[in-house]
């Protein structure tokens, strides 16, 4: 049995007809509009709660393993062979094998963000990187991923400072910054709504490699400063507050692993540099775990007192690490 | 319907002539200076970099223009100096000399003084007088200042030839701006 619904016709007033508008077609164009204005509403709400609605993108992970026993917390290798000094600083703090574990990828995250040659100290140096790739090769990983966000034409960047081709002889994998995925991540404080490398989402373990070299606006760049290298577009507003930035990244990313690079050590016009006359050859390397500690002895090797530091402070009032750097252990000269 | 005129049309009219007069006037005076239509151009143009073929370099890739938004995408955190300083714009580019390559930047500040500044907080510790320029290097780096215009050299590549070929560049810089 079927039931037809005649039409019916709204009515203004008794028996006069409505214009033409039936009862379904008001509950249609009701329904329309009741949809509409809840797409506005929720896109609306959408834009102005995107801030919000970043807390759900992947968190960064704490890439850092438990310090056992009595091992140190930073050591500094010295002497005229980089990769030596790599290699007697890693081996002071237990191996590269107390960091990663067979099978694992690892993502080093060294200076490159200039064109500029090793010799004027504007990049990690590609001794160390490479040192470090095939310390975590050898240790078994599986796989050692080199990036970096240069300021420079990253091929040029990547060229010049001798990384790419130190990384691939060593058996890494620099990755093509100029084609480098970046993706989403849940960032608070001044990073809030940055994207970042993507592989750091991905990666089991992350080494930070810095430079010690002066820099314009916070005085030096260590390793704090160099997470500044995995953010997207849009960084440069985190120089309004470098301090606090710098602190506030330090808080963010947790590596397993720093390793200071000060073999040579640009003292002026940095972070670009450019003047021979600008680099001092010190002939150091610093590992371990502590990112402030490291950051204060880098801060040494510039000639600069880590109090002097506004984000070396603000970094250990947040308990990020220790920042004295006598207690950073030297092993001498090889 | 016919619309008599009124005196909303009578102000409108008086705006219209006074728009052609002001554009009569300063084309005039533009068309009764050549020289200040020069120099006119050449400051709306910004800074130059030097003339790889008067300096028989060659340019490698194509030149990058930076506004004081985007400075720190080229220098990062050097840039609040140079903007303290008065930078306005600057280009960059790679040459090639030879068998060196050299990274230049051509910055415009907002005053000689602005761009002298910038030279003496760069200058090399020990860069010298280059002979016949006036331009300072220390062989791995160039600084020369003209007008408003700050000309940074930077050698990439490393051994005997940077100083020379840092050298040439600015004497073509130097030459391209003479009028």
């Amino acid at each position: 049995m079927t039931i037809r619904h005649e039409p019916e016709r709204h009515t203004q007033g008794a028996g006069e007809p409505a214009e033409g508008l039936t009862r379904r077609e008001a509950v249609v164009r009701l329904s329309s509009a009741a949809l509409a204005a809840a797409a506005v509403g929720a896109g609306t709400l959408g834009f102005f709660e995107r801030r919000r609605a970043s807390a759900a993108e992947p968190a960064i992970r704490d890439w850092r393993l438990p310090v056992q026993g009595e091992a140190a917390r930073a050591v500094a290798a010295r002497g005229a062979d980089a990769a030596a000094n790599v290699r007697r600083a890693l081996a002071a703090l237990g191996g590269m094998e107390r960091f990663l574990r067979r099978g694992e990828t690892v993502l080093l995250k060294p200076n490159v963000g200039w064109d500029r040659l090793p010799e004027q100290a504007a990049n990690t140096d590609p001794l160390v990187v490479a040192e470090l790739v095939r310390l975590c090769r050898a240790a078994g990983a599986a796989r050692v991923i080199v990036a970096d966000i240069s300021c420079n034409d990253p091929g040029r960047c990547f060229a010049r400072s001798g990384i790419a081709a130190a990384v691939a002889a060593a058996g890494g994998e620099a990755l093509d910054a100029r084609r480098l995925p970046m993706a989403a991540a849940s960032l608070p404080g001044a990073a809030a709504g940055l994207e970042v490398i993507e592989q750091l989402l991905t990666v089991d373990r992350v080494i930070n490699v810095p430079v010690a070299k002066h820099h314009g606006l916070s005085r030096v760049t260590l390793g704090m400063k160099n997470w500044f290298g995995v953010l997207g577009r849009g960084r440069n507003r985190l120089h309004q507050d470098i301090d606090r930035s710098i602190a506030e990244l330090g808080a963010i990313f947790r590596p397993t692993l720093t390793v200071i690079d000060a073999t040579r050590v640009l003292l002026d016009n940095g972070p670009q540099g450019g003047s021979l006359d600008d680099v001092k050859a010190v002939g150091a390397v610093a590992a371990g775990v502590d990112p402030v500690l490291l950051d204060a002895w880098g801060a040494v090797q510039l000639g600069v007192k880590p109090r002097q530091l506004g984000f070396l402070v603000e970094a250990e009032k947040r308990g990020l690490g220790k920042g004295d750097p006598g207690l950073v252990q030297e092993l001498g000269k090889a | 319907m016919a619309v008599r005129p009124g005196p909303v049309h009578a102000v409108l009219l008086l705006a219209l002539a006074g728009a052609v007069g002001l554009v009569l006037t300063r084309g005039r005076r533009t068309r009764e200076d050549p020289a200040a239509v020069l120099a006119a151009l050449r400051q709306a143009q910004g800074p130059r970099l030097p003339a790889a073929g008067r300096a028989g370099a060659s340019l490698l890739g194509e030149p990058a223009r930076y506004d004081r938004d985007r400075l720190y995408e080229l220098i990062d955190g050097a840039a609040d100096a140079y903007l303290a300083r008065g930078f306005e714009r600057c280009v960059a580019a790679t040459f090639g000399v030879g068998r060196v390559e050299v990274a230049a930047e051509a910055h415009r500040f907002g005053s000689e003084a602005g761009a002298r500044a910038q030279l003496d907080a760069e200058r090399p510790r020990r860069a010298g007088p280059v002979a016949g320029l006036a331009a300072v290097s220390d062989g791995s780096v160039l600084l020369a200042v003209s007008g408003r215009d700050l000309l940074k050299l930077t050698a990439l590549s490393a051994g005997p030839g940077a100083g020379e070929a840092l050298a040439v560049l600015a004497a073509a810089w130097e030459e391209g701006r003479r009028p």
